[in-house]
């Protein structure tokens, strides 16, 4: 009995010895660490997307919040962090098939993600559920841009990149894979079916479904992004589109073979290298000889750079997108940027890239200043329909009226109680003695005047073509031949065109 | 800071073992060493017995951190109510000959802490209904709650009503009875100690590596239920309650495994920590009272109520229940104190209607229980078991849909998710997110959640005993609970990672 007792008192001593030591092994860990700067622990984890939390300024709290700024920097600096949230990481996809963070494993190694900013699995349920409101501003948002856009002699393209989850359903969850629901890019085809603006929105879902239905590789299993070869695809569907829109671009010569066919130099084609797209084609040569780039916020990658082929000849591209269009446009690294592969075809010359960026109206309007882009293509995936109407904003509520709207000449009287939508198109309009300095952005002063008296006034800005938009609740009887433009003082301008539309009763 | 933070587990709880350790290992090896006495019990030559005070007074410095490392200066409440309540219990012990001026004590002593009480915790509320009831517009005081008012609040109180009556001596040190009240291990989710439980041990205690060992099993056992089940089916529930708080129906399986998982999210989280209350308290050398006793094997409310939260149970009975008559004064007035307390009961929780339907609702039950005549247990095995297994399912019924009461935070939530659990609401498509929480995690955790609510691990462990080796079964044991420390620190760590969510990139 003595001798029970003595075994279990040895059995206690040891493990709670042990649970004593473990437990204080991570403040001492830290502490030796700090001290003999030894072992050496492993950096905070990339994939986290942040800086770990320092220790707190309690100058700076109030009490109140000393013990949570102090637990906050303590969870982001223990000993063995990266390691042990790589084991619990691992454990969840794994052994729990749970999700992590908002990444969700799927069968195999295939990871998707929920909820934030790339709900693409709440998109496959169908619980992105777009009000009638939202779906009306987005209509609106696109028409607008495109009449913008052609007033100014430019073209407006808007690309819906499709996501992992729509694209391989079999890769999803059980339960996930078993609810498909109604996303949101089929909510938005069904309210663009009657838009005026329906050419210009290209969903490029079907391009990609293609190629997984032919065993094509597309996607990275771990994250949401299209690998090269993915990427190539939509550059590749959006050259052919711009094919049919500019007599000068020429389709490129697409080699579709197996990449190893390709490596082996038995035919022409691409293949991934190192996550770079290789593309080997006729006459082929090193493309990009040249980037401008521009860091902001201190962020490690380019946020504006510009992709130039060695022709002299060709349209001119501005496209903003995310990093599912980033391959071959923009590099992670500066040193490797001038390695990229310009994605498009013959006919065109130059592509300015803003990654992460959408297009306001103000941005494009910053970027014609001197020049205007042949065509400007914003590109987002289907899975942030429901992040709000970016980039609408009043001139373009007018501009997707003025497309809607009935066409009347100079010559045509307009009866009360409609309205009126005034485009007015300059050409080189700029102000005397005024030299454009960085994104500094001069306004000019416009009038509209009715029979002398002035009915509307917005603003502009210098540039090679600017359009502005009034739009005029019709009281009485108004002849279109009587309205007229005033420019602010200094401002002068090589020509101007006004249009007229009258907008259908709502 | 909480027991399941990394903080507390790697730091905090280390730096106070050791030291309180420390300490009285210290203060007896100095004793021995200037005395050579044996230190177990005052001897009766009068040789020197070591204090606990310092230790005590160790405790209550670290309880007082603990507190305002949540609370800032908050703190300084927790002080006032130990500081007042020993001084009215100072003065009840001072009087004890004049009942009538120990009466007005007190009294005084229960206004104030009820007072206290309520202008951190239901001001709030009271004005809000006032103003519901009246079509008033009084302004609404936003008045920050106290961590774990409720439990030292009713502590102390219990404390001076126990002084009262004389069932237990009053502390004459402060510093005792500030550890008594403070005691991190129990000061912001109970179990509601009384001091009667505790006193012989704030004076002299004896920490053996037995209670060591047994408050680290437990412990682990707190930990795991707390984060590898509570916090595991939690999200389910919370996910399927703001769906319904918003007013979108699901589909009736969602509903009920949203309900479901409540159900165990809050048997296991508050049991959990009352584990881990206990097997901290046994490492400082202190036996609190069980808190829950398998409450989901109830075969009646009144069973249920003997099972859950047993501290406020009794806490209720004892200072509430009883001095309203119990069940001395006919079937009448017995239901109506069980609605009162159970009403109060449901206030205590939270200061919100749904809490006090929830109590009602229990009340309400356990009322007619009361009043139903008892019924002679049947002759046959069938029918006993059948008997049972009627009861039980009644029993479950009852606390699930007093659950419902209880989660909801308005009438119309709790109306979307009953509707959706009978196949009544309209189904919007934003709740089909909810499959993506239907994971093995959650299955699994609902599964294992669902069998540990049953003594299934203490009846295999006993069968068990009988055939093997004690040790071994013993050391066994010790293995598992420390991979479910493990597991659970695992856990814990993890939660610590916490992306910016910039998917642009």
């Amino acid at each position: 009995m003595k001798k029970n007792i003595n075994l279990k008192r040895k059995i206690q001593w040891t493990f709670v010895s042990i649970w004593m030591i473990f437990l204080c092994l991570f403040v001492g860990l830290r502490f030796f660490a700090s001290v003999f700067d030894y072992p050496q622990f492993k950096p905070f984890p990339a994939y986290e997307n942040r800086h770990p939390n320092p220790l707190p300024d309690f100058s700076s709290l109030p009490i109140k919040k000393y013990g949570s700024g102090i637990e906050a920097w303590y969870n982001d600096n223990f000993a063995c962090r990266t390691d042990v949230i790589g084991l619990y990481r691992n454990f969840h996809y794994f052994v729990l098939k749970a999700y992590f963070g908002r990444e969700v494993p799927g069968v195999g190694n295939w990871v998707f993600r929920h909820g934030g900013d790339w709900a693409e699995l709440d998109d496959y349920l169908g619980a992105i559920v777009l009000k009638e409101k939202e779906i009306n501003d987005l209509v609106t948002l696109f028409e607008g841009r495109v009449e913008w856009a052609r007033a100014h002699g430019s073209e407006f393209v808007q690309v819906i990149t499709p996501v992992k989850a729509q694209m391989h359903p079999e890769k999803l969850p059980f339960m996930v894979r078993c609810h498909k629901g109604r996303g949101v890019s089929e909510q938005m085809k069904a309210a663009l079916e009657n838009s005026l603006a329906r050419d210009n929105v290209l969903f490029f879902d079907d391009v990609i479904s293609n190629a997984v239905k032919e065993g094509r590789e597309v996607f990275y299993y771990e994250d949401h992004h299209l690998n090269a070869y993915g990427s190539y695809l939509l550059y590749r569907e959006l050259n052919k589109y711009l094919a049919t829109k500019f007599e000068n671009v020429g389709l490129m010569q697409y080699y579709d073979n197996p990449p190893q066919e390709v490596i082996d130099g038995i035919a022409m084609g691409c293949y991934r290298s190192n996550r770079r797209l290789v593309i080997s084609r006729p006459g082929d040569s090193e493309l990009c000889d040249k980037y401008i780039t521009e860091t902001r916020g201190g962020r490690p990658f380019p946020l504006t750079c510009v992709g130039t082929t060695n022709v002299n000849d060709g349209i001119s591209i501005a496209m903003a997108h995310d990093s599912i269009m980033r391959y071959a446009l923009s590099s992670w690294k500066d040193d490797t940027a001038e390695n990229m592969h310009f994605p498009f075809g013959y006919g065109v010359q130059i592509v300015r890239s803003y990654i992460f960026n959408r297009f306001p109206t103000g941005l494009m309007s910053f970027i014609m200043t001197e020049d205007v882009p042949d065509v400007f293509v914003e590109q987002f995936a289907e899975c942030k329909f429901n992040q709000g109407c970016i980039g609408m904003d009043a001139i373009i509520r007018k501009a997707a009226k003025f497309l809607n709207g009935r066409e009347i000449s100079k010559k045509d009287i307009v009866e009360p109680g409609n309205k009126i939508i005034v485009r007015v198109v300059f050409d080189n309009i700029v102000l005397e003695g005024y030299t454009p300095v960085g994104k500094e952005m001069k306004k000019l002063s416009v009038k509209l005047l009715y029979d002398g008296k002035e009915v509307a006034k917005d603003v502009t800005f210098p540039g090679v073509k600017r359009a502005i938009y009034f739009e005029v609740p019709v009281t009485e009887q108004c002849a279109m031949d009587k309205f007229s433009i005033k420019v602010g003082p200094k401002t002068s301008y090589e020509k101007s065109q006004i249009s007229f539309k009258v907008v259908e009763k709502e | 800071m909480i027991f399941s933070s990394l903080f507390f587990l790697t730091v905090f709880l280390p730096i106070v073992l050791i030291s309180c350790w420390g300490v009285r290992f210290l203060l007896e090896a100095i004793a021995r060493k200037r005395f050579g006495a044996s230190l177990q019990e005052p001897q009766s030559d009068g040789s020197i017995n070591v204090s606990w005070l310092p230790v005590n007074a160790l405790l209550l410095f670290y309880s007082l951190l603990f507190y305002f490392w949540g609370e800032g200066l908050g703190v300084l409440w927790l002080i006032a109510s130990v500081v007042a309540n020993h001084i009215f219990a100072i003065l009840i012990t001072k009087n004890q000959a004049k009942r009538g001026l120990c009466k007005a004590i007190l009294g005084i002593a229960i206004t104030l802490n009820l007072l206290f009480l309520c202008w951190f915790k239901y001001i709030g509320f009271g004005v809000n209904s006032i103003n519901s009831i009246f079509g008033l517009l009084i302004p609404v005081p936003q008045i920050a709650l106290p961590l774990g008012i409720s439990f030292y609040t009713f502590q102390a109180m219990s404390y001076v009503c126990d002084v009262y009556r004389g069932s237990v001596a009053p502390s004459r040190s402060i510093i005792d009875f500030g550890c008594y009240v403070t005691m991190f291990p129990q000061l912001v989710a109970g179990p509601i100690v009384r001091y009667s439980d505790i006193a012989a041990r704030l004076i002299s205690r004896r920490i053996s590596i037995d209670d060591v060992s047994y408050g680290f099993r437990r412990f682990f056992v707190g930990l795991a239920k707390k984060v590898l089940i509570a916090n595991s089916v939690a999200m389910m529930a919370d996910s399927v309650w703001k769906f319904a708080e918003a007013g979108q129906g699901m589909l009736p399986m969602m509903a009920w495994i949203g309900v479901i998982c409540y159900t165990l999210q809050i048997y296991y989280d508050f049991s959990g920590y009352s584990d881990m209350a206990i097997g901290l308290g046994r490492m400082l050398g202190f036996k609190f009272n069980e808190n829950f006793v398998y409450p989901y094997c109830a075969t009646s409310i009144r069973d249920f109520w003997r099972r859950w939260h047993i501290s406020l149970s009794t806490w209720f009975r004892d200072y509430l229940y009883i001095p309203l008559g119990g069940s001395r004064k006919g079937k009448l007035r017995t239901g109506l104190n069980c609605l009162i307390v159970f009403g109060l009961c449901g206030l205590w929780h939270g200061a919100g209607i749904m809490f006090v339907l929830w109590g009602l609702w229990h009340g309400a039950f356990l009322m007619i229980e009361r009043w139903l005549p008892e019924l002679k247990a049947p002759q046959s095995k069938l029918l006993q078991v059948l008997s049972f297994v009627l009861k039980h399912i009644y029993t479950i019924c009852v606390f699930v849909f007093g659950w419902i009461l209880f989660r909801s935070e308005s009438f119309a939530g709790m109306s979307v998710v009953l509707k959706s659990m009978f196949g009544i609401a309209e189904v919007t498509p934003e709740t089909n997110i909810l499959w993506i929480d239907c994971s093995y995690k959650l299955l699994i955790s609902m599964a294992i959640g669902i069998l540990c609510a049953y003594p299934i691990v203490p009846y295999i462990r006993n069968k068990i005993y009988k055939y093997c080796d004690a040790n071994l079964i013993y050391s066994v044991e010790w293995l598992i609970l420390s991979l479910l420390g493990l597991l659970s620190m695992l856990f814990v760590a993890g939660g610590s990672y916490n992306p910016f969510l910039y998917f642009r990139f």
